[in-house]
């Protein structure tokens, strides 16, 4: 008996609940900001902060890294559960439990960075200061992406390479055609940061898709 | 691409952690390799023939299996 390569195979369920679940508390979190948000702090209580679509995408994405990463964190303590994640036969090792840790924390620290800039925004922290912080942290992020880099096996480097390609080609196309409407002059004008939010949710995406191919998700 | 690896571990009576540790890799890594999701590089090919003592061409193979 061989096993062979799937040629399409199919998303676990699990990530199609986790997307129906992204939707219905995306429907829910728009229902409580349009309705009872306004009640609870204030019809005017955010006159004269400029929300852009942009600040929204990466409020999400960053939210549903951190929510990942929690929920990562928590099945990690529980042997049977994450093997029952990886589809591993046996309940999950101490140090299977301690990288998974890892890996979530990254990924709750991606979350976190993404959010920051609007959170010091309106907050009101200076600048300089709020930039400073976010280079601290930025470093201190990347260390942390190296460390799992250097612990993980072949599989995950490339799924990762898998993800970080799919997204550069989806993403340069995304911009290349948009900076084209942009310079023929049908399309207005955007920034750094509406580049980043796209980048992100598109990156998001794509690793969901690469890990449930792979069956890391 | 086709691969005999969990019967292979099936028949030494391997568990998918003896198997990972024998190739340095992680669990998740002997899982994927053995549901088709993942094809292993060259070197990781070889370690695996290495173990099993058995030519590449008898563990992998391009051919689609009626199995």
């Amino acid at each position: 008996m061989t096993v062979s390569s799937p040629k399409n195979p199919r998303l676990p369920r699990r990530l199609l609940v986790a997307f129906g679940c992204g939707a219905v508390m995306g429907g829910a979190g728009y229902v409580f900001g349009r309705t009872l948000l306004p009640q609870l702090i204030g019809p005017n209580a955010f006159d004269g902060v400029e929300v852009r679509w942009s600040d929204a995408m990466a409020a999400l994405t960053g939210v549903a890294l951190m929510i990942g990463a929690v929920a990562v964190i928590l099945i990690s303590f529980d042997p049977r559960r994450l093997a029952k994640m990886y589809a591993m036969e046996e309940p999950a090792s101490a140090e299977e439990g301690r990288q998974a840790r890892l890996q979530a924390a990254v990924m709750g620290f991606s979350g976190l960075i993404l959010l920051l800039p609007m959170v010091f925004a309106l907050a009101g922290l200076a600048p300089v200061v709020a930039l400073g912080l976010i280079v601290l942290l930025f470093a201190a992020h990347t260390a942390l992406n190296l460390k799992v880099w250097g612990s993980v096996d072949e599989l995950l480097r490339r799924a990762t390479l898998e993800a970080a390609t799919a997204t550069f080609f989806l993403g340069q196309g995304l911009l290349f055609l948009w900076a084209a409407g942009e310079r023929l002059g049908l399309l207005p004008p955007i920034t750094a940061w509406d580049v980043y939010a796209v980048l992100m949710a598109l990156y998001l995406f794509v690793s969901a898709i690469v890990s449930a191919r792979r069956g890391l998700a | 691409m086709n691969n005999r690896l969990k019967v292979l571990r099936a028949e030494r009576d391997w568990s998918q952690a003896h198997l990972a540790e024998l190739l340095g890799v992680s669990r998740q890594t002997v899982n994927a390799l053995e549901t088709g999701r993942y094809d292993p590089s060259l070197p990781l090919a070889f370690k695996i023939a290495r173990i099993f003592e058995q030519p590449i061409e008898s563990i992998f193979s391009e051919e689609e299996s009626n199995g």
